[in-house]
């Protein structure tokens, strides 16, 4: 013990440590501070996007600003947000207003974890006529709104024109049915070697983001508003249709195609379908601007998804990006004053611009496109009134049925057990975990 | 007062931070555990008592019993792995080797990482397609998998991932080594014992206590392994690096289930202290104390 | 008997080759993740992604680590970071003298056995105490800030205590004695002469505090809910999870970043790690 101890060595560590944090309260200090903040009524508002799509935002934010001299809006960018927001409202300390996505606003208000929005409505100054359907109910549930609409999407086939013409397709007759699509895509498809493959024309784990959608498209659902549906015929169709891919590109071939499924690489050049090396996509409104950013040359058009013998006309599948104010916040007021502003016709358009998504409002149809940046937003705005149009499984415990059309997908994608197994299996556990919400839900009603 | 009460007031005083910390910041909260498990309870709502609800649920939750085995295979997997490679590498160390001080800089430096750094690193160094481990997997012919990609690869790489982060416990039983005497090698050499020979019959019973004290914190440290897989592969591909501590976060602070991860955190607890309690039964007939 | 020594001798050489290579090849496979990181850091993004993988850059792009301490809130996240372990460092450190010098140089009933519990609760892991300690901190109100990082800490923790406790159970007790005949008090022995012997076990238990706080990721992903207030662990597995793991390049740059400081602490001070690491093992 004796050898070890100098004491310029000591001296030294902690000169360095403390000279650091002077440096780092110097650093930190240099930060210039908001003049339009001082004095006003500060709110929280938390966004999930960065990038230019929270820019956009930002820019909405500064407006608020500088309109008025009573509240100050500080946007922050919070990554995994359901988990953040849940978290922090329960912890006490939620932020006034925050993005949401629509899965989440069943269990989030089931759990009381939600502002309902109908005694603000005054504030907001919105009404349920002025917006497309869809887009107004993903922000209600049970008959009470907790949601609004900031940015709306429709999910819809991107496919990549050159492609198609490249192995002798009309790019102009995209696939009407799957098995159409199935037949395209074998078409596209170019190996490379053993293991690898250089171009596929469709993967159902591309981005890998919405695992429950492929049902719909057969005609099935997961849940139908009183019970559990997972292994119904149609939902078991489809995922024999994902299990048909597994087996006819092979799961190590494609894994190694998309990386796993873990390591999405969606904005990025790598991303397979701006590299050209996917020919067809499931994607959403937004994907027009990531096209510009990584490969504007593509030749590329949308068309409703395909569905099973194309029995489903223009089936989309809508999606949306809400505001929420979450239980607890402190200024709820001022937060729906913020609410409001972002609701205003020209400000949503700012947005829908930027984003090149359309406004959530029945507006979209008389506004005029020559100069929005997505090349098919009409086509987009006309299947967000589509009357097959669907949205996520509007259950409370979305969260837990979520992991369990994951873990579904990937057993099947893995080959790991066959459609009609993992289907049943996840019927068995959502079964389980629906009959013990609805017994907490009825012990705490008689509490 | 008495000088005797004084004395009990002095060491009193001076034991206060633990004694306050103790209760605030570990009996409080398990005494709390063992109430939560027994209610329904989501934080934004006062918890609801369900009786054994929770545990009876756990009984048929297959994604419990997964997690259970899954935990298990990669503790049975690193427990002793880390072990060997650990044991190893220090006695290697101990030889009469050069640059020993840079040798142990060298295997020490990992363990410093911080585990997201070090989740971050691997996720990319065992990337299926970009990943540089592969790479040189093919490059000697090896065949490479999918690490992550795979339900049959991720739980060894996950293994990998801890093993190169072993360093501490070489630093630990290098020390160990250190202390045993030459005079008992010396010895052995007489009675004709071979390199294995005195690795089996001076090193490791010299160095047992040591090698114990590594045990027992290998097994705590495993069975609630988190921050690595929550990183690389956040429980997939197909639930197959969902261990036990990533269930019981998600049940707690994604699905607000507090009871239900209470349930669970009592459960974790007890299977901790009954192996804590085994091992040091095999160990107090196996451990070789010097001078007791 | 030369020749049989000669043959011994041989045998030695040849043992220290075997060992000498095995340690060379073990130090490859330690030491080429860290490697890889740095270069990874170093390349472009096509660089990166190029197959077969490049070994050396053709040039290294200083640039992505101004790029990366522009895309994460570095300074934001450092700051907090050594908010965290300085705090720590001071609450571990006033707060475990305290109680290793009651159960080293105090005498009182009871004393191993009350030691054996304190050795005991290092074996209580984390995630049972987390949700109980989440609900504590949110009813206070603390969820969101760095306070349930490192308050706790002032309240002593086992590990550091038993460090202490070893290092001032080998200062002779009659140093206290004297004192206590002056008519030091308690306090006042511990401050005026344990205290200035124990600078390098004071060092160690700062340094092991310090890269443990550093280190911990879980409690500040529990606590932690705005951007402003992360640690350098969280934002770095904050940073990777948003950008979705395309930039690797810029995502190992930070991944640098972060690892630096600890890099550099430890050899500003290697001797103490060393021989703290070593002592928590021997008399385990």
């Amino acid at each position: 013990m004796k050898t070890f101890y100098s004491k310029s060595l000591l001296s030294l560590v902690f000169t360095a440590i403390i000279a650091f944090l002077f440096v780092l309260f110097f650093v930190s200090g240099c930060k210039e501070q908001d003049p339009l903040r001082k004095g006003r009524i500060q709110i929280e508002y938390w966004e999930l996007w960065t990038g230019f799509e929270y820019q956009a935002m930002k820019d909405l934010v500064d407006k608020f600003n500088r309109s008025q001299d009573e509240i100050y809006v500080k946007m922050l960018s919070i990554s995994q947000i359901d988990r953040k927001i849940l978290i922090s409202t329960a912890g006490g300390v939620p932020p006034d207003i925050a993005g949401l996505m629509p899965g989440f606003i069943p269990q989030f208000a089931d759990k009381n974890a939600l502002e309902p929005l109908d005694p603000l409505m005054d504030i907001i100054g919105v009404k349920k006529e002025d917006y497309i359907d869809i887009y107004w109910q993903l922000g209600n549930y049970n008959g009470t709104q907790y949601a609004l609409p900031s940015t709306p999407a429709v999910l819809a086939l991107h496919y990549n024109k050159d492609i198609l013409r490249s192995v002798g397709l009309d790019p102009e007759n995209p696939p009407q049915t799957i098995e159409e699509l199935d037949a395209m895509a074998e078409k596209m498809m170019v190996k490379r070697d053993e293991l690898n493959y250089d171009r596929l024309g469709f993967i159902q784990t591309s981005p890998g983001w919405w695992n429950y959608a492929w049902v719909y498209f057969f005609g099935g659902k997961w849940f139908d508003g009183e019970n559990i549906t997972a292994n119904c015929p149609e939902n078991i169709r489809a995922f024999e249709w994902i299990e048909s891919y597994a087996k006819k590109y092979g799961s190590r071939q494609l894994q190694n195609f998309t990386g796993g499924f873990t390591s999405p690489n969606f904005d990025s050049a790598e991303n397979p379908f701006f590299a050209e090396r996917l020919g067809m996509v499931f994607q959403g409104v937004w994907l027009s601007n990531f096209i510009d950013k990584y490969n504007p040359d593509m030749d590329w058009a949308i068309t409703s998804f395909p569905s099973e013998g194309g029995r489903l006309k223009d089936s989309v599948m809508a999606e949306c990006n809400l505001l929420v104010i979450p239980k607890g916040a402190k200024h709820r007021i001022e937060a729906a004053k913020f609410l409001g502003f972002i609701q205003k016709p020209e400000n949503l358009q700012y947005l829908a611009l930027k984003h090149t998504k359309f406004i959530p409002l029945k507006l979209a149809n008389d506004i005029d496109y020559t100069d929005h940046p997505n090349p098919h937003i009409k086509e987009f705005v006309r299947l967000a009134q589509s009357e097959n149009i669907f949205s996520v499984p509007w259950i409370p415990i979305w969260t837990e049925m979520d992991g369990e059309i994951s873990n579904a997908l990937q057993a099947v994608w893995l080959q790991k057990m066959t459609a009609r197994e993992v289907l049943d299996h996840a019927q068995e556990r959502l079964e389980d975990k629906w009959d013990e919400y609805k017994r907490i839900k009825k012990a705490i009603e008689k509490q | 007062m008495t000088n005797k009460q004084k004395h009990i007031l002095k060491v009193l005083a001076f034991l206060s931070p633990w004694i306050i910390g103790f209760i605030v910041f570990q009996l409080y909260p398990i005494a709390s555990s063992v109430y939560y498990s027994f209610c329904y309870y989501d934080i934004l709502r006062p918890p609801g008592f369900v009786g054994l609800d929770n545990y009876r649920s756990l009984l048929t939750d297959e994604v419990f019993l997964h997690s259970l085995i899954v935990t298990g295979i990669y503790a049975a997997l690193a427990i002793p792995l880390s072990l060997i490679v650990s044991l190893f590498f220090a006695i290697l160390l101990n030889q009469k080797i050069f640059g020993r001080g840079m040798f142990r800089v060298i295997y020490f430096l990992p363990s410093l990482i911080p585990m997201a750094a070090l989740g971050v690193l691997w996720k990319w160094v065992l990337h299926g397609e970009h990943g540089i481990l592969n790479h040189i997997l093919r490059l000697l012919h090896i065949p490479a998998p999918n690490w992550l990609g795979s339900t049959a690869w991720a739980t060894p790489a996950m293994v990998m991932t801890g093993i190169w982060a072993v360093g501490g416990s070489i630093v630990i039983y290098l020390a160990a080594l250190q202390d045993v005497p030459k005079s008992l090698y010396e010895s052995a050499e007489i009675d004709g014992a071979g390199f294995f020979g005195k690795v089996r019959h001076v090193t490791l019973p010299m160095i047992s206590p040591v090698i114990y004290f590594n045990l027992v914190m290998t097994i705590i440290a495993s069975l609630q392994v988190f921050v690595i897989p929550y990183i690389i592969t956040e429980g997939g591909p197909a639930r197959s690096t969902y261990y036990y501590a990533l269930y019981l976060f998600d049940n707690a602070f994604r699905f607000l289930r507090m009871g239900y991860a209470s349930a669970m955190a009592i459960i974790l607890f007890l299977i901790i202290f009954t192996l804590t309690m085994v091992t040091t039964k095999i160990a107090s007939k196996k451990v070789y104390y010097a001078g007791k | 008997m030369p020749a049989n020594k000669k043959s011994m001798k041989k045998g030695n050489l040849l043992q220290s080759i075997v060992v000498h290579a095995l340690l060379i090849i073990g130090a490859i496979a330690f030491m080429f993740p860290l490697y890889w990181m740095v270069v990874t850091a170093l390349k472009t993004l096509p660089e990166v992604l190029q197959s077969p993988p490049l070994w050396f850059p053709k040039k290294l792009l200083w640039s992505n680590f101004k790029t990366a301490i522009n895309i994460i809130p570095f300074w934001t996240y450092t700051m907090n970071t050594v908010i965290v372990c300085v705090l720590s460092v001071i609450g571990t450190l006033i707060s475990s003298t305290l109680v290793a010098y009651a159960f080293s140089r105090l005498q009182w009933k009871g004393r191993e056995f009350t030691f054996k519990c304190v050795l005991a609760t290092m074996m209580i892991p984390f995630p049972v105490l987390m949700v109980p300690l989440f609900v504590l901190f949110s009813k206070i109100g603390w969820v969101g800030s760095l306070k349930p990082l490192w308050a706790p800490t002032f309240f002593a923790s086992a590990f550091n205590i038993f460090l202490l406790r070893q290092f001032f159970m080998t200062i002779p007790m009659e140093l206290s004695e004297a004192a206590r005949i002056d008519g030091c008090s308690e306090f006042g022995i511990l401050v005026r002469i344990i205290l200035p012997l124990s600078k390098p076990v004071l060092l160690v238990v700062a340094l092991f505090q310090f890269i443990y706080s550093w280190n911990d990721f879980l409690a500040p992903l529990i606590y932690l809910t705005r951007q402003e207030t992360f640690t350098l662990s969280l934002g770095l597995q904050f940073y990777q999870s948003q950008q979705g793991g395309s930039q690797w390049n810029y995502l190992m740059a930070a991944a640098t970043l972060v690892v630096l400081p600890v890099l550099v602490l430890y050899f500003i001070a290697q001797r103490y790690f060393i021989e703290g690491i070593s002592l928590t093992g021997v008399k385990g």
